[in-house]
């Protein structure tokens, strides 16, 4: 229960992030889509 | 009594610092035909291979464990005959699992902190994004489901220190 909520939110939150940081959550040098990508 | 490998080759994690390997008696019994052992690290047969890479938890390294000719004693049993999935259940997949989703919880938070100060730095048609409400809907979106998260991993913290069980919860 926990594993699934938790994994899922935090796949949902990275994109949020990506998407408030606009097109720079893009860059890796930010650091925003990182998370993603290892979680992905 | 002996448990005796003619030659097996296992992949255990921690192998490398340390000798607790699982053996399946049967591959027809499935589940039922695991068995954990404590080796000691000179046993005359067994060799740790080598290390392998992997994605994440690479502080638990994982590598290949030869057991050649290797003669076990029967006091090397690690719980029940049979029962080695109940050894690593019990002693590993539920705190494993909370560890692994508490680092997903601490990454949250930081992508939380870091987008609520960009919201409030960057500045488009003369305002802070954050006023805008696509952006802010998305931060709130954020912050409910890192409070979620948390306050769900703390109760299988919370369980697993009362009942020492959290089967059902931490998976």
């Amino acid at each position: 229960m926990t594993k699934l909520y938790v994994s899922e939110s935090f796949v949902r939150s990275c994109l949020d992030a990506i998407q408030v940081h606009g097109g720079s959550g893009f860059m890796t040098e930010l650091g925003i889509s990182n998370a993603n990508c290892a979680i992905q | 009594m002996y448990w005796t490998e003619r030659k097996l080759l296992l992949l255990t994690l921690r192998s490398p610092i340390c000798s607790r390997s699982t053996a399946t008696l049967d591959p027809k019994l499935g589940g039922m035909g695991i068995c954990g052992f404590i080796i000691e690290k000179g046993t005359p047969g067994l060799s740790v291979g080598k290390k392998m890479d992997k994605m994440g938890l690479r502080t638990a390294p994982m590598a290949e464990l030869v057991l050649e000719n290797c003669r076990v004693p029967a006091t090397a049993l690690l719980g029940r005959e049979g029962r080695g999935v109940e050894v690593f259940q019990a002693a590993r997949m539920a705190w494993e699992r909370a560890c692994i989703l508490a680092t997903c919880v601490g990454t949250m938070r930081r992508q939380l902190e870091r987008c609520v100060d960009y919201a409030r730095t960057r500045k488009q048609f003369g305002q802070p994004i954050g006023k805008f409400q696509s952006v802010a809907n998305r931060i709130v979106d954020m912050k409910l489901r890192y409070e979620t998260a948390r306050l769900m991993i703390y109760r299988v913290g919370w369980l697993m220190q009362k009942n020492n069980v959290a089967d059902m919860d931490a998976p």
